[in-house]
């Protein structure tokens, strides 16, 4: 009876889905308000409507609109592949940042800075970026072909983790002068201080493409619960299904990753708030893993503004200071469900 | 929905499994599928639902191959009911029978009236209606494995092919499935179940497939299946037979010195 209870009273799914959206809305607002200089954004927003050229207008479209549109792509980017991967592997660890996609998308960004090709093009770190991703993808597609189990997987995808953060510590180790590496680790920590539009729109179209190829998988995902055999029984195709993951979260995490860094944990506190209310069903969950993701991580950024700390703390270092903590509770809650 | 094997072979790992098996699965009729561990049995409830590809022979659904049939075609023909099927996530019994439903739906369709009505009469075939609002890491083994049967059933599909469908039950819900399953099959379905107590397999099933040393040994109605020379050749044992109401019934006995493989003993 109680249990036949909270069925009923879930919060239906279009619901969830516009509060979370009208959450993640009002806090892009919050996020281009705040700021350093003393700011009338109301006045900013009328005049960059009306296409007058004053300062606010120009603090609001060069800075702060830009800083608060990707903090929700980069959010939204996180929090679906984390649970598009989650969802995929059957393993409630799995995350873009565990699993090694976000640090090989580093890795690939700082060969990018590194060579300087960064410098004459600005799509290569974009670029790269998404190279590194679908290098780590694609090594985990391979173990997942030669029958790994999701253990294995995991395992696989944390040493494609630590050998990405070695070869990034080599390329620091290597680099000409204190200055450049100096650059290199701060990029690395994560931040979405001083983006700009062209930024935005350079990550766009990937991961609008990502989002859709991760989303595309909702119903064979849902299906994944019941394991391989019957999801096949049930008439859907898993190796397209992992080509379409792999390529989305590759193409999400790839940019997100080159824009702003290694923003991590993320793509694992998401799915973990949003499963109970989508029913732990894996495909409901994709879209509000995403939402979640976003609104976590306008809310952190934001709260690196709001703190005293100048210069401000790194968004990454924010993440990572409340994220491992969960990671720990969150061990801690499976090792007792599975005793 | 009719299912052929013809000369079909199947390797693991370098092992033959099963060689030149050829057999027909018939709607209206349910079938057990009988035999020692390692003698197949999986292996050829996969190929029949069309999960693996054979090594040698081919495996036709009503004349075609699976790829002419189509994967979405196949989900709506045959319902496959793995061994001890895993439930990934902590999702409610109604939400899991209801996934039963994916390959009736569209890409973007919702849930319709038909969909519901299935999974209600799923849900009510394998005694598990009182059970929807759980989450089904919380029920029993045999509460879990009548869910997970009521979501073969949600599928409505003219084939169900089920892999030890009776494990995990205690014997009451062991002759119930059993008789569901039987019934299923009367309405027309053609019903195949992986099966080890020989006594169920022998009442309920209309034909039973004996698989030992890569082939059926044995195949036709469970009277001429289960004879003591199959049974010492396949399993190495010999039974106990006995008559109740009409209908007989045998009970493993001993294990006999047979030139079978010896079961590793720890």
């Amino acid at each position: 009876m109680t249990a036949a209870a909270t069925w009923e009273s879930r919060i239906p799914y279009p619901a969830l889905v516009a509060g979370l959206t009208g959450l993640a809305l009002a806090l892009c607002a919050v996020s281009a308000a705040v700021g350093y200089v003393p700011f009338d954004l109301g006045a900013a927003l009328s005049d960059w409507l009306a296409g007058r050229p004053t300062l606010g207008a120009l603090v609001l479209a060069e800075l702060r609109l830009p800083r608060a549109l990707l903090g929700l792509l980069v959010g939204f980017s996180l929090g679906l592949t984390g649970a598009a991967m989650q969802g995929w592997l059957r393993n409630p660890l799995a995350e873009p940042g565990l699993v090694g996609v976000s640090s090989a998308a580093a890795l690939g960004a700082v060969i990018v800075f590194y060579s300087g090709l960064s410098a004459a093009l600005s799509l290569a770190l974009p670029l790269g970026g998404m190279a590194g991703a679908v290098t780590a993808a694609v090594l985990l597609n391979l173990m997942a072909a030669r029958g790994a189990g999701t253990t294995a997987l995991v395992i696989g995808g944390i040493a494609i983790n630590s050998l990405a953060g070695s070869l990034t510590a080599l390329a620091l180790n290597l680099a000409p002068n204190p200055y450049a590496a100096l650059e290199i680790v701060f990029w690395l920590m994560g931040s979405l201080a001083d983006r700009g539009t062209d930024q935005l729109w350079l990550v766009l179209p990937p991961m609008l493409a990502g989002w859709a190829l991760c989303l595309s998988g909702a119903r064979a995902l849902d299906a994944l619960t019941l394991g391989e055999d019957a999801a096949h029984s049930l008439g859907f195709d898993l190796t397209g299904l992992r080509v379409r993951l792999i390529a989305g979260a590759a193409l999400a995490v790839g940019s997100a990753v080159s824009v702003t860094g290694a923003v991590g944990f993320v793509g694992l506190v998401a799915p973990h708030l949003m499963r109970p209310l989508a029913g732990a069903r894996p495909g409901r969950l994709l879209l509000l893993a995403g939402l979640a993701g976003a609104c976590l991580t306008l809310a952190a950024d934001i709260a690196v503004r709001l703190m005293p700390t100048r210069p401000e703390l790194k968004l990454g270092v924010v993440t990572a200071l409340i994220g491992a903590p969960f990671l720990i509770v969150l061990i801690a809650r499976l090792r007792r469900e599975e005793a | 929905m009719r299912i052929e094997t013809h000369a079909l072979s199947a390797t693991a790992g370098g092992r033959a499994i099963l060689t030149d098996v050829t057999l027909t699965i018939e709607p209206g009729a349910f079938t057990g599928l009988i035999g020692p561990n390692g003698a197949g049995k999986t292996t050829l409830l996969r190929l029949l639902a069309g999960l693996a590809e054979p090594a040698a022979g081919r495996v036709t659904f009503d004349g075609r191959t699976a790829a002419q049939t189509g994967r979405r075609a196949l989900a709506r023909g045959i319902a496959y009911l793995p061994q001890s099927g895993p439930v990934h996530w902590p999702l409610r019994t109604e939400a899991l029978v209801m996934l039963g439903r994916l390959p009736h739906r569209g890409p973007l369709g919702g849930i319709t009236a038909a969909d519901r009505a299935a999974v209600e009469r799923a849900l009510a075939t394998a005694d598990a209606a009182h059970l929807r609002g759980r989450i089904v890491g919380t029920l029993s083994g045999g509460e879990r494995m009548r869910v997970l049967l009521a979501r073969a059933l949600a599928t409505e599909a003219p084939v169900l092919l089920a892999d030890e469908p009776v494990a995990a039950l205690d014997p009451g819900h062991q002759l119930a499935c059993m008789a569901l399953l039987r019934d299923a099959a009367r309405r027309g379905s053609g019903v195949v179940a992986v099966l080890h107590d020989l006594t169920l397999a022998a009442r309920f099933c209309d034909r039973l497939i004996l698989l030992s040393g890569g082939g059926a040994l044995a195949d036709g109605p469970p009277g001429r299946v289960l004879t003591d020379d199959h049974l010492r050749a396949a399993y190495g044992i010999a039974v106990q037979r006995g008559e109740a109401g009409g209908e007989p019934f045998l009970l493993p006995w001993h294990a006999l010195p047979s030139p079978m493989p010896k079961p590793e003993t720890p």
